[in-house]
């Protein structure tokens, strides 16, 4: 028993595809939002660097020219006290004016400087702080420049209260000036710390990146894995997929290749059945028909008995009268003549039915067929009309086929008889004859699978309205004759297995030709 | 009327016309004819007397005519018989053509034939 594929392999749908697309885009997103994290947070991160460099260097710039004011301002009081000792106000003062102005200017710049948006709250201490200074820088150049007038005008003690004025004064800014440093110190401190903390901020961002990240590529590894094994999977039910079909279409040739057989096989035996059935239809058939025949044969056998008893006894008695008659006449005679006409007549009606009815089994034997034939020829050639010519064109010299020469003789009859009649009637009135010379050629031939008897005469021929109708029993063209004599000769060569062929050309002659199928044997001349 | 070659004839069939009249042609003949009407009437008459020859009907009630010829050829082995038929019974026919009849002779008969074979 074969078994056809019975279902598809279990194979990942349309379905679990869309799943895994979507976790692969899914999946791709997650890795770009962590990239574009990473990037922000080293973005973030060199921002940060970039404006620590900066402030570093500005406040760097800022401290150093801090410090290098810080000697400017421990000697801003100097030049009043140097005055006093070396009593040149002018060259003094000049550098009194000198370092104020230089203080001035350092002093505005630093303001300006902390004066930017972004600075952030302490700034503003210092920023404060430097406003102080400068209030300060412009008290120690007011009574600075007081000591020097004073001194230049020779009011010495005047001169000497604003110097001592100038160095209170130059002592505060010094104060002043130390405060707006650690306002400034404490400034950048803070504004470090800020950075630090920002920087903080932002490595614990970073270590949320790298979480994700970290996360992102253990879940592309465990997908991975997962879609390996899904594909390795799949790849495995495609190849058993793949080998069910082979199998199955292996399967699927060899059943069809068995059904083709079966249906052969079937086909076969239909014709065979078919073959069979008509067989049995024919042998039916041929078993009713011998049957009725068989009935038939039995009656026409009795009734021949016992017509040809009493035919017999006619036969005799017409005899003994045409010897006993003492006087003859004309018309005694032609009576007599009737009666034998009629007993023949009679007779020949009794041999049809018996040659058409007779159902017995052929009694066949070897038979050397012209010898036999020049016999049967002889002997009938004297029952025929005496203008009847017949004439013998033996083939088959020496030659013997197997038939039953009792059955064939009935067929030589029937040729004989069937050719003189249509060619002369019963012989008795020229008037009617179809033939001026009626002549009949009997002639044997050997053919490919047995032995041909033909029967030629010259007679009108056979028009073609009587041909087709010529085998049926019981018809006939005839006065006389029941219309036997053709279908007993089909009917005795096919019990011998042959069959009849007639040949008419209307107005030349009719051809008839008995093909027997049968064993040949050449038996020597001698 | 005395014939130089007279013959003893028998002749048998249970139909006594047939058996009649064919006795009475070869008597007209100059023949010298017994009849028969059944087998067994054959077989007593050749008993008793020697045919030269027997005209033998085939188809007759109780002992048919090729039995009758198979016994008289017991009693006359070289007896020389003509057996006679209206219809071929052939299986009969080949018998006694087997078993030495001369021939057959079909009903109606011919009898110019057979007048040709007693001078034979």
């Amino acid at each position: 028993m074969i078994s056809l594929p019975s279902t598809a392999a279990k194979m990942p749908g349309p379905k679990s595809h869309r799943r895994v697309h979507l976790v692969y885009f899914a999946l791709a997103s997650f890795d770009l939002l962590c990239v574009l994290a990473g990037l922000m947070l080293s973005s973030h991160f060199a921002s940060v660097f970039e404006r620590t460099v900066d402030y570093r260097q500005s406040w760097d710039s800022i401290f150093t020219e801090m410090w290098e004011l810080n000697d400017l301002v421990m000697e801003t009081s100097a030049p009043v006290v140097e005055m006093f000792e070396t009593g040149d106000p002018v060259s003094k003062s000049k550098h009194f004016e000198a370092n104020l102005k230089a203080l001035e200017q350092t002093v505005a710049r630093l303001q300006q400087e902390l004066n930017t948006p972004d600075r952030m709250e302490p700034g503003q201490d210092a920023i404060a702080a430097l406003h102080l200074v400068r209030g300060t820088l412009k008290l120690v150049a007011e009574h600075g420049r007081s000591s020097f007038s004073s001194y230049y005008n020779g009011w010495l003690p005047k001169a000497a209260h604003c110097m001592s004025m100038t160095e209170g004064f130059a002592n505060r800014l010094k104060h002043q000036f130390h405060g707006a440093m650690a306002s400034i110190l404490l400034l950048t401190r803070e504004y470090e710390n800020q950075n630090i903390s920002q920087v903080r901020n932002l490595r614990s961002y970073e270590f949320l990146v790298a979480g994700l990240i970290l996360l992102m590529v253990a879940g592309i590894t465990s997908y991975g894995l997962y879609i390996g094994r899904l594909i390795r999977q799949s790849h495995r039910e495609i190849t058993d997929a793949y080998e069910r079909l082979e199998n199955s279409r292996a399967d699927t040739l060899a059943f069809a290749a068995r059904l083709q057989t079966v249906n052969e096989d079937v086909t076969r035996l239909n014709e065979e059945l078919a073959a069979k059935m008509q067989e049995l239809q024919d042998a039916q058939g041929e078993n009713i028909r011998k049957g009725k025949l068989a009935q038939l044969g039995q009656l026409t056998a009795t009734v021949a008995h016992e017509i040809r008893n009493p035919l017999n006894t006619i036969r005799t008695a017409a005899y003994l009268i045409d010897r006993k008659l003492e006087i003859r006449t004309p018309e005694i005679e032609g009576q007599l003549a009737r009666i034998g006409k009629g007993i023949v007549r009679c007779d020949s009606i009794i041999s049809e039915l018996l040659d058409f009815t007779r159902t017995r089994t052929l009694q066949v034997e070897m038979v050397e067929v012209d010898k036999w034939l020049s016999e049967v020829l002889n002997e009938q050639a004297q029952k025929l009309p005496p203008m009847v010519r017949v004439e013998f064109e033996p083939g088959l010299s020496g030659i013997t086929a197997r038939f039953d020469p009792s059955r064939m003789y009935r067929v030589i009859v029937n040729f004989l008889t069937n050719a003189s009649e249509a060619m002369v009637g019963k012989g008795d009135d020229p008037g009617k004859f179809a033939a001026s010379e009626p002549r009949i050629v009997i002639s044997t031939a050997m053919v490919n699978r047995g032995i041909e008897i033909a029967c030629a005469d010259n007679g009108p021929g056979i028009p073609e309205d009587v041909l087709n109708k010529i085998r049926e029993p019981l018809f006939t063209t005839k006065t006389f004759g029941v219309g036997l004599g053709l279908p007993a000769v089909e009917k005795i060569l096919d019990e011998h297995g042959g069959s009849l062929r007639i040949e008419t050309r209307i107005g030349h002659g009719t051809r008839m030709t008995a093909c027997i199928p049968t064993e040949l044997e050449r038996r020597d001349a001698a | 009327m005395s014939n130089p070659r007279q013959l003893q004839i028998l002749v048998v069939d249970d139909d006594v016309d047939i058996a009649n009249s064919l006795a009475e042609i070869f008597e007209m003949e100059g023949h010298l004819v017994t009849t028969a009407n059944s087998g067994r009437d054959a077989i007593r008459a050749c008993e008793q007397k020697n045919f030269d020859i027997t005209f033998m009907d085939i188809a007759m009630p109780g002992q048919n005519g090729v039995e009758s010829f198979f016994e008289i050829r017991k009693i006359k082995p070289r007896a020389r018989v003509y057996m006679m038929t209206g219809y071929s019974v052939e299986e009969l026919v080949q018998q006694a053509i087997a078993h030495g009849a001369l021939g057959v002779l079909h009903k109606p008969v011919d009898v110019r034939q057979v007048l040709s074979l007693l001078a034979a």
